[in-house]
């Protein structure tokens, strides 16, 4: 009851509020009546219990030993054990310390009570654990016990300097580094960080140049070193003491400068690089002030690994959710979803944290339609998430239809649809709705939006392109390589005006667009949250190096894009492609520092569309199916959908690879990808809660309602009313993305809106103008009853129940005048949030 | 100065390129000063078949007295019926008036043996000839709009295929919708034309229609949806800007009704054509509508003739440039004997006979593969694909200065742009065809791809010639060209009579507003502009001469302040690309006891290159060149240039001295 009242307030605010001079109050209860019964009450609660209750009250099913297999090389090397329980309530618990740890062989290796082992002398042997009444064994392998392990700078001191937070972003990682010492984010860089602390120098954004150079080590005197003095606060820092002076980091760093501070393998150290860190579990699900510790395991290129759980840096998301200790602890503190950072030196990795706050005692079983349903599901199952039941035939007939064309059906159509007794008829209506012209409509106005389309002739290469349903791959292909006049050229002509882009400014765009990523900061320096170096936007960049414009004179307008070799742009005599820094010309580069093809070294954007294009690059595929699911549900499995990076992470990566590969192998078929998602159950989901998923918003466990779109909305006002025009100046209220800049629609509402739902012409002229819909229903003498029903079924694509028909009849009956009272009637239909959502 | 000459020319483009629309609204609102020379503003019908007699209706101002329609051609013959008050409504800048004027009904009688296509009609009144109008000869049925409502696709008129219907746009925002049949597989032509252009600001223009064609839309929502098939669109606002195509050809895969949408400006009249794509005549619109004019010289221009006899006619312009070459050679020697030293001039020795024609032979993707081409020769090729190369050899003995010549027939800017490249045998690019105008600070304006450059190779050798488009994505059977391989030929190139220059010069805009008639009353004289193009370093003397002149009109040399020319924007390789304009200023003056004309008179313009001839004596000077010939000239053959109608009106019908003054506008 809570939860009707909740959204009867903020739902229908403006119709309790407001209402229109001439029926305040009538409007009010229709208001009401709307509001009330749009929305299906909630399943009851469930009762809800702590973790120690649950925990309690739920059954051990079984135990595990993570890792399974230790090893330790060199002396001193230490792992730490994890001991995990899964229980009948479907929740893992740490167990670790309740457990008891044994070796067979004590003189290879001893294990504290905390389950962390640490190596003695070579050799193998068995560790046994018991725990809550079963025994589990893990071998352990002891090698160079005797060895110590000389420290480098690439392995060692960058992880120093991650788990300290000096390359912070906040620190000398910054952008501009801090007081001239510069370090690369999360050692990104680590050439560049030795050289800037072994050889010294100050660093400036525009110029390589480095003034006079005083290295920050001392090898003569360690302890003397501006690195330590910095860092321990012996000397003033703004970034307060960093190292204390008796701890094992500080130690370790000033055995690697007295060592010689070598970079890598210079001493004989270990040559293998790493490869990676792994996080275990790379998912937890906590209950609500339940704890967990996290496992982070580096791997080197040979083979080895590494227990570096506590030399690595944590950051929570969302701490607000989940807090992490510095040595990798977990606690549950409000219910939601968020990730951990884990930065090593180089390397990163993350695991996603869920906390709930009961688990569900006996999850039911959940019909699926296709993959995307057990990927969904399985993660829904693993945070205590049940999913809200199928949508109804009218709840699933309005979401299809304003989600495939943008529009709501006619009245008929719902009848028909409502009627049809056919178990088929919601994959019938998707496969009609996907031919029909609106939907080549509706999602060439999509491509608009986010394409920035705006000149006539690149439209209709976009029309055309949808009604075709060109291959997406090909489609890209098109547009990034454009030359000549054609549609796809014209939108370098709309990105730059009166001249071509810049080549940075059209890479910008083409790598957000298509591989989801913004890597605008690094156009000026490394990028300051992720890894994209400056020499890496300056390489792409590259590729843009000829970008330039023939004309037919003056005016400038209606060029033909071309590529000339002697440089770029409309402006500038022969513009090459300068790197900021190093004031060098730049020869494009891929990400991954290769250049062109020899086959493509005439045509740099081909060959850059074709790389980006390829199957095997890993950001095109799943940027498309992540806008696209976005489109479906609201948000993207990554959210914002252009906006792909380390430290905002999909909800749902499994999910998100399973879509780019089914992506890949229709052959980029967009229809085909809107199908799937449309035909799964997760999408055909009721929006109607239940007491585990009510404040769900990220795992699609029930349908979520999506504000209309202005132009969306504003076709479903038309149709409900049967009016076309006298919209006023309703895009500048409800809003409209500047083709101009790359577009973001703000589709929070505002108090203008509010307004222009109250005494604007789309809600009130429209909805009373002779000729239209309720015109044309007095005009025929319809019923009260028929009336009601004809705008229930063109707005919100269902019957009145039969509460809502006898109180609406009742309401119409007792206003002095009908027509009035039909008029307020729709206008209350309009302003319901059943009406401006899609749910 | 001369900087602050550069910054005044940098200044007034600017603010002209920014302002333009402004000022052309203000020009067309604001002023008090109404013009006096008959101007056509609507006609209607536009056209009709051979063999029939159409009414048409003309819409103007300064239309009083219209007693003559006046064609160019024997094929069209009209009287003027009636003329009465009336008014023409059309949209200057963003404002939408109705001009009172006068209404002329005339009646049209087309020859049987009318050829297709535009003709050119005027009106003459009172105040003198007017303005161009285009009769539009078909050979499908023709009809009108009808006077039923016709705004939706609903509503719309029913027309038969093939016709051409003649309609109008009354009303702002107006559109007509026609409906037709159309069998599985048919293909049809669409095409809006518009009858007649008049001036805009500084342009000469029509007004623009857009043509949309519709069909089923087989929706689910809605049972009369149409979808969009195809559009056409003739707004055309700069000679080479044509984002749509004027004419629309589509392929029926269905039969079944379809529909079509036209808009425009309001008031205007157009024709909507619809037939089998053979009815249509070649498409008229790559120069606007100026395809009318008569036919004259066209230096450059992608779509201007390369023919075996280029050559011969480029002599013909040159007054005598072999002379000269041989005056060149005397001059040397009278230096010589004078002890003086001087620039040798460039030897502008012209091949005699015609080029030959050579079709490219494939495969000639490859620099090894080139074909040897021979000086003077002209190569029919094609860029048959994306990213096709044609390579030519070039083998020279001596030092030579070439002109390179191409001509794009089918397809032209913006659709197939072709880049021709010249390599020395180290590979090194000597020369192409994109003239990168630059300003100061070394930056480019723009870039363009040009029909012709020349170059002067400085030694014997070989060398490539590489022709491609400047995209690598277009290519196919269309994209033919023939390159033509000469002598360079100081010559006269274009030569126009224009009565307003730009100050931005021709070079950039080529904006300057052409002669398109002269109405005088005795006593007046008018101020005509005539621009001539010195090619390929032609410097002999020219002299400009107008014939067929009524009576009592003469033409006497004049002066005028003119434009700056050659500001500096127009610079890069300019001399690889561009002439050296010059421009000459007559007056046509009409003495104050001149007849009136009956009828307009064509005058005829036409150019006399000054052939050197006798060397009169010289002088020995001071200065860097003290040598000083004096050549006695032999006028050459006449170029004629252009022809340009005249009346000489009668001083009965004059009105204020100046203009009539009106009312401000409310």
């Amino acid at each position: 009851m809570k939860d009707r009242m909740d959204r009867m307030r903020t739902g229908n605010r403006r119709l309790g509020r407001i209402g229109r001079t001439l029926s305040g109050s009538g409007l009010c209860r229709i208001g009401l009546l709307i509001g009330l019964l749009a929305w299906p009450a909630p399943l009851r609660s469930a009762a809800l219990k702590t973790d120690a209750e649950s925990s309690a009250a739920a059954r051990l099913l079984s135990v595990r030993l993570l890792p399974k297999e230790v090893q330790l090389r060199g002396k001193g090397a230490a792992q730490r054990l994890l001991v995990i329980g899964t229980y009948s309530d479907g929740l893992e618990r740490d167990l670790t310390e309740a457990s008891r740890f044994s070796i067979a062989e004590p003189t290879l290796a001893e294990i504290d009570v905390r389950g962390r082992v640490r190596a003695r002398s070579d050799g193998r042997t068995l560790l046994t654990v018991q725990s809550a009444g079963q025994v589990l064994q893990a071998s352990v392998r002891v090698r160079d016990s005797a060895v110590s392990r000389p420290l480098r700078f690439d392995r060692d001191i960058t992880r120093i300097l991650t788990k300290r937070g000096c390359n912070s972003t906040e620190c000398h990682g910054s952008v501009t580094g801090q007081g001239g010492f510069k370090l690369s984010k999360n050692a990104a860089a680590p050439r560049e960080d030795y050289g800037w602390i072994v050889e010294g120098g100050a660093f400036h954004v525009l110029t390589t140049e480095t003034g006079e150079k005083a290295p920050r080590v001392n090898l003569e005197d360690p302890a003397r070193s501006l690195l330590l003095l910095k860092a321990s606060l012996a000397v003033p820092h703004g970034g307060g003491e960093r190292l204390e002076k008796d701890s094992r980091d500080y130690r370790r760093m000033v055995d690697w400068i007295a060592g010689g501070a070598v970079y890598g393998s210079e001493n004989g150290a270990r040559s293998a690089p790493l490869e990676r860190v792994v996080v275990t579990p790379g998912q937890v699900v906590l209950q609500k002030g339940g704890e967990r510790q996290l496992l982070v395991t580096a791997h080197w290129a040979d083979g080895a690994r590494e227990d570096v759980t506590s030399q690595v840096r944590y950051l929570s998301n969302n701490p607000e959710v989940v807090s992490v200790g510095p040595d990798g602890r977990l606690t549950g503190r409000h219910p939601g979803e968020t990730a951990i950072q884990v930065l090593a030196g180089g390397q990163s990795a993350s695991a996603t944290v869920g906390v709930i706050e009961a688990p569900v005692a006996a999850y039911p079983e959940v019909p699926r339609h296709n993959f995307i349903d057990d990927l969904v599901f399985a993660k829904a199952r693993k945070f205590h998430l049940v999913p809200s039941a199928l949508s109804s035939d009218a709840e699933f007939l309005r979401r299809l239809c304003l989600d495939l064309t943008g529009r709501l059906p006619p009245v008929h159509r719902v009848r028909q649809f409502l009627a049809d007794p056919d178990p088929q008829k919601r994959t019938r209506l998707i496969d009609l709705l996907l031919r029909t012209p609106e939907f080549v409509d509706h999602w060439s106005w999509r491509f608009y939006d986010f394409l920035r389309v705006i000149s006539p002739v690149y439209k209709d290469w976009v029309r055309r392109a949808i009604a075709e349903n060109k291959p997406y791959d090909q489609f890209a292909r098109e547009r990034v390589a454009a030359q000549g006049f054609d549609g796809p050229s014209r939108h370098y002509e709309d990105m730059g005006g009166t001249a071509v882009p810049l080549p940075q400014n059209a890479m910008g765009e083409q790598v957000r667009v298509f591989l989801g990523r913004r890597m605008d900061c690094a156009q000026c320096h490394d990028h300051p949250y992720e890894s994209w170096s400056q020499d890496q936007f300056w390489g792409l960049t590259a590729f843009f190096g000829r970008l330039s414009n023939l004309h037919p004179g003056f005016p400038q307008v209606d060029f033909v894009i071309m590529d000339d070799p002697e440089g770029y742009g409309t402006f500038g005599k022969g513009a090459k492609v300068i790197h900021p820094r190093t004031k060098q010309e730049v020869q494009p580069s891929f990400l991954d520092g290769s250049a062109v093809p020899e086959d493509r070294r005439d045509d740099w954007r081909l060959a850059l569309a074709e790389w980006m294009t390829s199957p095997e690059n890993p950001y095109f595929a799943p940027a498309m199916a992540n806008r696209m699911w976005g489109y479906f549900f609201g948000r993207g499995i990554v959210d914002p959908v252009d906006d792909f990076r380390s430290n905002n992470l999909a909800t749902h990566p499994r999910l998100l690879e399973a879509l780019a590969r089914y992506f890949v192998r229709s052959g980029y078929d967009l229809r085909s990808l809107i199908r799937l998602m449309v035909e799964s159950r997760t999408y055909q989901l009721s929006g109607e809660p239940n007491p585990t998923n009510r404040t769900d918003r990220v795992n699609y466990s029930r349908a979520l309602p999506r504000p209309l779109e202005s132009e969306v909305l504003l076709r479903a006002i038309s149709h409900v009313s049967g009016v076309t025009g006298e919209d006023g100046n309703f895009f500048n209220v409800y809003g409209k993305p500047d083709l101009s800049y790359i577009p973001e629609r703000d589709m929070q509402p505002s108090l203008l809106q509010a307004l222009h739902q109250l005494a604007g012409p789309t809600f009130t002229a429209k909805l009373s103008r002779e000729g239209g819909r309720v015109d044309r229903l007095l005009q025929r003498n319809a019923s009260d009853e028929a009336i009601i029903e004809e705008l229930y079924l063109a707005a919100l694509c269902r019957f009145p129940t039969e509460a809502e028909q006898a109180a609406l009849k009742d309401m119409i009956r007792r206003r002095d005048s009908r027509r009035e009272a039909v008029e307020d009637l729709l206008w209350a239909v309009v302003n319901s949030e059943q009406f401006l959502n899609n749910h | 100065m001369a900087f602050r000459r550069k910054a005044a020319g940098y200044l007034r483009c600017a603010v002209v390129a920014l302002l333009l629309p402004g000022v052309l609204d203000a020009g067309s609102g604001a002023a008090g000063l109404q013009p006096t020379d008959p101007e056509v503003i609507h006609m209607f019908p536009l056209g009709g078949q051979p063999g029939s007699r159409v009414q048409i209706e003309i819409l103007g101002r300064n239309l009083e007295g219209a007693h003559a329609l006046w064609a160019g051609t024997d094929a069209i013959q009209g009287r003027v019926v009636r003329v009465e008050p009336g008014s023409a409504r059309m949209k200057e800048g963003r404002k939408v008036k109705d001009i009172p004027g006068q209404r002329v009904v005339a009646a049209v009688k087309i020859d049987p043996g009318a050829v297709r296509g535009p003709h050119a009609l005027r009106l003459v009144s009172a105040k003198g000839v007017s303005n161009e109008m285009i009769f539009w000869v078909v050979p499908m049925p023709t009809l009108q709009e009808t006077a039923e409502e016709h705004g939706t696709a609903k509503e719309a008129q029913s027309i038969a295929v093939p016709s051409a219907l003649s309609g109008r746009i009354a009303e702002e925002g107006q559109a007509d919708f026609y409906r037709f049949e159309a069998r599985p597989d048919q293909e049809l032509a669409f095409e809006v034309v518009e009858g007649v252009q008049r001036l805009w600001g500084d342009l000469r223009r029509a007004p623009g229609f857009t043509l949309e064609l519709s069909g089923p839309g087989e929706s689910w929502f809605d049972a009369e949806r149409r979808v969009k098939l195809g559009a056409a669109n003739t707004a055309v606002f700069h000679k080479f800007i044509s984002a749509y195509k004027p004419r629309l050809i589509h392929r029926f895969a269905k039969g079944g009704s379809y529909t079509l949408e036209v808009k425009g400006e309001p008031g205007a009249a157009y024709q909507l054509q619809v037939g089998a794509p053979a009815d249509f005549p070649p498409l008229v619109r790559a120069r606007g509508l100026d395809k009318l004019a008569a036919n004259r010289w066209r230096e450059r221009g992608f779509t201007r003739r390369l023919e075996p006899d280029r050559l011969s006619r480029l002599q013909a312009r040159s007054g005598g440039s072999d002379r000269q070459a041989t005056l060149a050679v005397l001059e040397k020697q009278l230096r010589d004997l004078m002890g003086l030293r001087g620039e040798e001039r460039s030897s502008g020795t012209a091949a005699a006979g015609p080029a030959a024609i050579a079709p490219e032979q494939e495969p000639n993707d490859a620099a090894r593969q080139a074909l040897p081409v021979a000086i003077p020769s002209i190569v029919e090729g094609s860029i048959d694909f994306p990213a096709d190369v044609d390579h030519f050899r070039l083998e020279l003995k001596e030092a030579r200065d070439l002109a390179f010549e191409i001509e794009t027939p089918e397809r032209h800017y913006p659709y197939f742009n072709p880049r021709i490249e010249v390599f020395d045998q180290a590979g090194r690019e000597l020369v192409n065809n994109i003239y990168k105008r630059q300003a100061s600070q070394g930056m480019w304006f723009w870039k363009t791809a040009e029909s012709k450059m020349v170059f002067s190779f400085p030694e014997s050798g070989s060398y490539l010639i590489r022709v491609r488009d400047v995209t690598r994505r277009k290519g196919e059977a269309g994209f033919r060209y023939r390159l033509g391989v000469r002598p360079q030929v100081p010559h006269v190139g274009d030569v126009v009579v224009a009565e307003v220059l730009n100050i931005l010069g021709r070079e950039m805009l080529d904006w300057m507003i052409e002669l398109d008639r002269v109405n005088l009353y005795p006593g007046e004289a008018k101020k005509v502009n005539v621009i001539i193009s010195r090619e390929e370093g032609f410097a002999g003397y020219l002299a400009v001469s107008v014939d067929n002149l009524p009576e009592g009109v003469e033409v006497l040399p004049g002066a005028d302040m003119g434009p700056e020319l050659g500001l500096p924007q127009d610079q890069g390789r300019k001399e690889v690309f561009a002439a050296q304009d010059q421009v000459v200023t007559l007056l046509l003056a009409v003495r104050p006891d001149a007849p009136p004309t009956a009828a307009p008179r064509w005058l005829r313009f036409h150019l006399r290159p000054v052939q050197p001839g006798r060397l009169n004596r010289y002088r020995k000077m001071t200065g860097e060149d003290p040598f000083r010939p004096i050549w006695e000239g032999q006028m050459g053959a006449s170029i004629p240039v252009a022809r340009i109608p005249m009346m000489v009106l009668h001083p009965a019908e004059r009105g204020p001295a100046v203009s009539q003054v009106l009312a401000p506008s409310k």
